[in-house]
């Protein structure tokens, strides 16, 4: 791994390294599981540094100065480095370019790429016209410059009549006699792969290194001095500790942006979501730690850190939730009708009203998408059950 | 006379403890405890297993049967000392009585704890396998000493003895693996687009949201006498998924064939195999 620093360039596709969750935490997840379990009122002894009710949480536009969007951050930069090399290579084996990208990525990286390089983007059909569609038109592809396809996950529906559209355009990029960039979310990968055979079209892949504790600290601490908010301390509710400080050698203090990176799978926007929800404000008086009664400290401006957030998928129906989360990750995002198309679940109107409530999924026009900061507990909630996960 | 009835008495003697050189107590607290240990494995490992990470459910719930083997031997080995006076030729007047004992009162008691010591080390079923055995298909949910207890679709539980595996064929659908076959059929009249019809059922395996994406879904025919017979054959990504992913396959094969132009035919009783199997 690079320093923090610098740009990390991409990597093949295979090659992701998960960041892992510290030993503690992992104990200590286990263990409050464990004793909720054992009895459900279980609370941990230790006083923490703010009482939980004197904290609330953060509007909006203070956020926004806070850790100001994109949600993708220095990925941006990275994906034009890596880019701009391939692109422009004499070569047309290297010419196409497949981009995986872990799913719920809000800010389109890849499309704001080619927005601002001003490249064709092919857009993809509406799902409706996706059923059915083995003899309907394919756009041109022919022209200059560099082609680029945001989404490959928008292109098909997992459905019996769902995939001829996708079939003919991998058909016809791998005739493509012009760069091409192809954006595809990890699940969908997974899936065309066993569903169309789509490696054998696109069989090199790549994806961004995983932003482990140092990239993510690092890029925190720049959106925070970018704003000339230097002066802000981010402490753990429950601790008191500044997550931010690191000793002289420049290594973290504590261990909070691990478990933030492992919480987060080292993907940028899940990391970013996480950290926004769990910022908190104070309404009230600080209680501080005996050993950490310094008085500067009270002079400075706090905002508080409560533990990262741990989704409970709905107890009835936990199957068909599970059906629906899996096919939105496949698909991006979704419509109710679509949805209803894809699955063979009764009722989806009411697990949709359920999963939102609980925080997975949002609405976003007739659309439906799963929440960036849900999709780790998601992730594994389908793993544990048994669905094939993505591979990065 | 007299020497022969001393010797009988001696050896009487040796074969059996003396009633006060047994300690009862002791006794006791193994059989209690192998007995509490058991029962604490056969309920918290199916508790685990039902509610852990489903890669490690069929793991958790074939050891139960193991871990009880094991604590039964031990328990075995620990007791018999106390009581008997273990020397050779005692093994042999304890080996004939039983054998007497065994051949006439408990010879098919006897031998399905032997089968199911043998079907622990062979293992041609586990808990959480699907078998088929003598015309029931169903879950395994408990493998005792003497018998395996499965549950049918139907929700029936069936008891089945261990010497079972001495003359019924075991036919098991997923042999500990986490997914199993499954086999959607359908009968054609033969006047259709052959190719056409074979991928776009393939297209409805590949869509379900059931679908295993490891492994290979196909689609195999053949010609009877009542119509052109196809065999939807795919694996879901679970075993418990097994009747929903077959219901699927049907429900969507059916549109796909109407949409590619082919027309169902009924086939004659018998024509197909039992569900999971194939």
């Amino acid at each position: 791994m690079s320093s923090p620093t610098e740009e990390s360039s991409f990597v093949p596709l295979g090659t992701y390294k998960w960041p892992a969750m510290p030993t503690q935490e992992t104990v200590r997840r286990w263990v409050e599981r464990v004793s909720h379990k054992i009895a459900s009122r279980f609370r941990d002894d230790d006083e923490p540094a703010v009482a939980k009710d004197k904290l609330q949480r953060i509007t909006r536009s203070v956020l926004d100065n806070v850790i100001a969007p994109p949600s993708c951050g220095p990925l941006k930069r990275e994906l034009e480095q890596t880019i701009a090399a391939r692109v422009s290579s004499p070569d047309p084996l290297t010419r196409s370019m497949l981009i995986v990208l872990p799913p719920c990525d809000r800010s389109c990286v890849i499309r704001s790429w080619a927005e601002r390089n001003s490249h064709q983007i092919l857009e993809p059909p509406a799902r409706s016209e996706l059923i059915g569609a083995v003899d309907g038109p394919l756009p041109d592809l022919d022209g200059d410059g560099v082609l680029v396809i945001p989404r490959l996950e928008h292109w098909f529906l997992r459905h019996h009549d769902g995939l001829g559209r996708v079939r003919r355009l991998l058909g016809a990029l791998d005739r493509l006699d012009r760069p091409c960039l192809i954006g595809c979310n990890s699940w969908a990968w997974r899936y065309l792969v066993a569903a169309v055979d789509a490696d054998l079209v696109l069989p090199s892949g790549i994806t961004f290194q995983a932003f482990d504790a140092e990239r993510l600290h690092h890029w925190f601490s720049e959106l925070v001095g970018e704003d000339g908010l230097q002066s802000l301390r981010f402490r753990q509710s429950d601790s008191g500790k500044d997550v931010m400080a690191v000793d002289k050698d420049g290594k973290l203090e504590n261990d909070y942006f691990q478990t933030l990176a492992a919480t987060s799978l080292g993907i940028p926007w899940v990391a970013w979501h996480l950290w926004r929800r769990s910022l908190r404000a104070e309404n009230g008086d600080v209680h501080t730690d005996s050993d950490d009664a310094n008085n500067e400290q009270r002079d400075e401006q706090t905002l508080w850190i409560e533990a990262l957030e741990e989704f409970q998928l709905p107890g009835s129906s936990r199957q068909s939730a599970l059906l629906v989360l899996q096919s939105l990750l496949i698909h991006g995002e979704l419509s109710e009708s679509d949805l209803a198309l894809s699955l063979p679940v009764q009722g989806i109107a009411a697990v949709l009203a359920a999963l939102r409530t609980a925080g997975f999924i949002h609405r976003d026009g007739d659309a439906f998408q799963c929440h960036p900061a849900a999709y780790p507990s998601i992730r594994s909630g389908l793993s544990a059950a048994g669905f094939a996960t993505d591979r990065l | 006379m007299a020497k022969p009835a001393e010797e009988g008495q001696e050896a009487t003697v040796k074969l059996i403890n003396d009633l006060q050189d047994i300690s009862f107590d002791r006794i006791a607290l193994i059989v209690v405890g192998i007995w509490f240990a058991i029962f604490v494995f056969r309920k918290v490992l199916p508790y685990l297993a039902e509610r852990g990470p489903k890669q490690f459910r069929l793991y958790l719930l074939g050891a139960v049967p193991i871990i009880r083997l094991v604590l039964l031997i031990v328990a075995v080995l620990w007791v018999v000392p106390i009581i008997f006076n273990i020397t050779f030729q005692n093994f042999l007047i304890i080996a004939g009585a039983a054998s007497v004992a065994i051949g006439f009162a408990f010879k098919d008691y006897v031998s399905s704890l032997i089968a199911g010591v043998v079907a622990i080390i062979e293992r041609p079923y586990r808990p959480g396998d699907w078998v088929e055995i003598d015309g029931d298909y169903g879950e395994v949910k408990f493998v005792g000493m003497r018998s395996i207890r499965i549950v049918t679709a139907a929700d029936n539980t069936v008891t089945i003895p261990h010497d079972s595996i001495w003359k019924e064929n075991i036919s098991n659908s997923n042999d500990g693996s986490r997914t199993l076959m499954c086999i959607a059929d359908f009968y054609l009249a033969p006047d259709h687009d052959a190719a056409r019809m074979r991928a776009a059922l393939r297209d409805v395996a590949v869509t379900s949201a059931f679908y295993n994406y490891d492994k290979p879904a196909v689609v195999m025919l053949n010609e009877t006498p009542w119509g052109t017979h196809y065999r939807l054959k795919a694996y879901p990504f679970d075993l418990s998924d097994q009747f929903s992913f077959i219901s699927d396959l049907t429900v969507r094969g059916k549109l796909a064939i109407a949409q590619a132009g082919g027309v169902e035919v009924m086939a004659p009783v018998n024509a197909g195999p039992s569900p999971g199997t194939g």
